[in-house]
């Protein structure tokens, strides 16, 4: 008998030898010692192997790794029913008409359109000079259909229109709608010299009132008042006052009754101003022909002689160079003339009862308030404090109305305070909350 | 045979409705799919790697793999194959992209210093040379034989188990195996006779 083969000793090694073969397999082995020696050998192979490798891991350790493992990653794992992702669909969006052809590209600028090319199409501006320059429009050429430029425009105009004519569809390839034969003719369209164009237009004030779209509601009222217009309050409604019926140009304060004048103007003055203006126009003229008189006897005098007109009274030994001084001097030694010139009363004109008065507007904490706009109600006399919070004002005599509006915060918060101006008086001091 | 239960190998895994809550995030259904599995599974990943830490960190990475791709787990067959293909591919990966300590008993070549369990060598002990050139030899088989006869001589799986779990012939397992201890035989020969 052969020796066992390779597969042979494995296999009895393994057990897997079964039925004869087996029995042939142990009869050979107990009876060759080389195929005995050689299953001995492999077999301590096998042995020295499961001894290296027969050893038990942690099984604490293990059992932890194993639930680090899964809860690090089951974090990552997508679900198992997750769907793949699509391209989300906008629910508002308006399905596409596939019979409708497709909107043109947008033009880079509507700023960058050619200038005559569609003046039809634009609407000229409501603000156009008007000068005597212009001319009658020369009646111009036929146009054909719709050029690409205008169904551009026409669509962007449509486009930006609003709701309401974004409705229509978009005009590319159509020619424009031409106007009705019956339609009313529009006005007359005028050109410049320098090729501008303007539409005769009516006057603001012969506009009709705007009438609001009805798909545009009204703003709706926001607390900070932000965005809203409110028409303007005249100052002497603001200010408590309503115009006097009785006196033209005078008003009545609301809760007292008392009427407050205006300010005299000129052209208006009452009779005693007037009166007074007179006295005073001819005090000036005296003055004047009493100087004219002295300069014409001072070219009367002999040569040499020293003329000195002086204005601001003769007392004053300002000397001859200042401003005012008029000299006349020669080779003579003649004593100069000196004639007095009452005070002039031409100076600025303030009305006599005009009274000034000075002040400051501080905080609460007392610091100066700066930038506080004060006007007088009655005169409607403005004036801001400086930096130092303040104030000079002119009202006529007697206790004025004044309307502090505080520039701090909003710069809208006006407050109404009331002024003594009277000769003497102390300066006013104004607190702003 | 000397044989160890092939349940875990033969077995078809675990039961539908636990394994549809572990796809679905039960991270405790996955647990306890994977509690009979981890121990033999631990052994595979030694016999791969030859080295105690290694076959841990191989171990983790394979229940981590098979964590996230459970949904690919097949139906029809024992889980502890899918999860021994896992890590044998991993162990392949990492294989080609970090080489392994050159002083490794796995590595071909090496000098084989490290046992498997960690532990130096007793030079006192009768059998160290024969232990020490029987791993080397082992090292140093083909990977598919070397799986093969650690199924056999660690999982102690009989030649029909072997098959089943490989999907190879029972004669071709009985021939790769006899190959293999036959290789072995050769290189510890070769190596007294160098000695």
């Amino acid at each position: 008998m052969s020796h066992l083969t390779t597969a042979q000793i494995s296999a009895s090694l393994d057990g897997a030898l079964t039925g004869p073969d087996s029995e042939r397999a142990l009869a050979h082995l107990s009876s060759c010692v080389l195929c005995k020696e050689h299953r001995d050998r492999v077999a301590t192979h096998d042995d020295a192997l499961r001894r290296l490798f027969a050893f038990e891991p942690d099984h604490r350790a293990l059992d932890e790794s194993a639930r680090a493992a899964v809860e690090r990653f089951a974090r990552f794992r997508p679900p198992a029913n997750a769907d793949k992702p699509s391209i989300q669909q906008d629910a508002h969006a308006t399905p596409a008409d596939p019979a409708q052809p497709l909107p043109p590209a947008r033009e880079p600028s509507r700023g960058m359109r050619t200038i005559g090319a569609d003046a039809e199409a634009d609407q000229p501006l409501d603000v156009a000079p008007r000068l005597d320059t212009e001319r009658t429009t020369p009646p111009r050429p036929e146009r054909g259909p719709g050029s690409l430029v205008e169904t551009y425009d026409a669509f962007n105009d449509s486009a930006y229109a609003g709701p309401a004519a974004r409705e229509s569809p978009p005009l590319l390839g159509r020619p424009l709608a031409k106007p009705e034969a019956n339609a009313e003719p529009s006005a007359p369209r005028k050109e410049y010299r320098h090729g501008g164009v303007r539409r005769d237009t009516p006057a603001p004030s012969e506009r009709e009132t705007p009438v609001r779209r009805p798909d545009r509601p009204e703003p709706a009222s926001r607390p900070d008042g932000f965005g809203v217009k409110h028409e303007q309050e005249p100052a002497w409604a603001r200010l408590g006052f309503q115009p006097d019926p009785s006196s033209p140009g005078a008003f009545r304060e609301t809760l007292t009754g008392a009427v407050i004048s205006p300010p005299p103007v000129a052209g208006q003055r009452s009779r005693s101003q007037r009166s007074s203006s007179g006295r005073t126009a001819l005090i000036a003229s005296l003055v004047l022909i009493g100087g004219l008189v002295a300069v014409a006897l001072a070219m009367r005098l002999p040569t040499g002689a020293h003329l000195s007109v002086r204005f601001g009274g003769a007392k004053d030994s300002t000397p001859a160079s200042t401003p005012g001084t008029i000299e006349v001097r020669s080779a003579t030694t003649a004593p100069p003339v000196d004639v007095a010139v009452p005070p002039s009363s031409g100076g600025p004109a303030t009305t006599p009862e005009a009274l000034r008065l000075c002040g400051q507007v501080v905080d609460v904490k007392g610091r100066p308030v700066d930038g506080a706009l004060l006007t007088v109600a009655v005169t409607i006399a403005q004036t801001r404090t400086g930096a130092d919070g303040r104030f000079c004002l002119e009202a006529p005599a007697g206790v004025q109305l004044v309307e502090v509006l505080d520039p701090r915060g909003t710069g809208t918060t006006a407050r109404q305070v009331r002024l003594s101006f009277v000769s003497g008086a102390p300066e006013a001091r104004i607190v702003l909350p | 045979m000397d044989t160890r239960s092939s349940m875990p190998w033969t077995e078809y895994g675990p039961n539908a409705e636990l394994l549809r809550q572990a796809r679905s995030g039960d991270v405790d259904a996955l647990l306890r799919i994977l509690d009979p599995y981890k121990l033999p599974l631990w052994r595979a990943c030694l016999a791969i790697t030859q080295q105690r830490d290694a076959a841990d960190r191989l171990f983790e990475d394979t229940i981590g793999c098979a964590t996230q791709e459970l949904s690919g787990a097949p139906d029809g067959q024992p889980l502890l194959l899918w999860l021994v293909r896992l890590a044998r591919e991993l162990d392949a990966h990492h294989a080609r992209t970090s080489p392994r300590d050159p002083g490794a008993p796995g590595e071909a070549g090496s000098a084989g210093t490290n046992r498997p369990d960690g532990k130096p060598w007793d030079e006192s002990a009768p059998d160290v040379d024969v232990e020490r050139h029987a791993l080397r030899a082992y090292a140093m088989l083909d990977t598919d034989d070397r799986w093969l006869l650690a199924l056999r001589l660690f999982e102690r799986l009989s030649y029909p188990d072997i098959a089943r779990a490989t999907g190879v012939p029972v004669d071709e397992v009985a021939g790769r195996l006899a190959a293999a201890r036959d290789e072995i035989d050769r290189e510890l020969d070769a190596e007294e006779r160098a000695a």
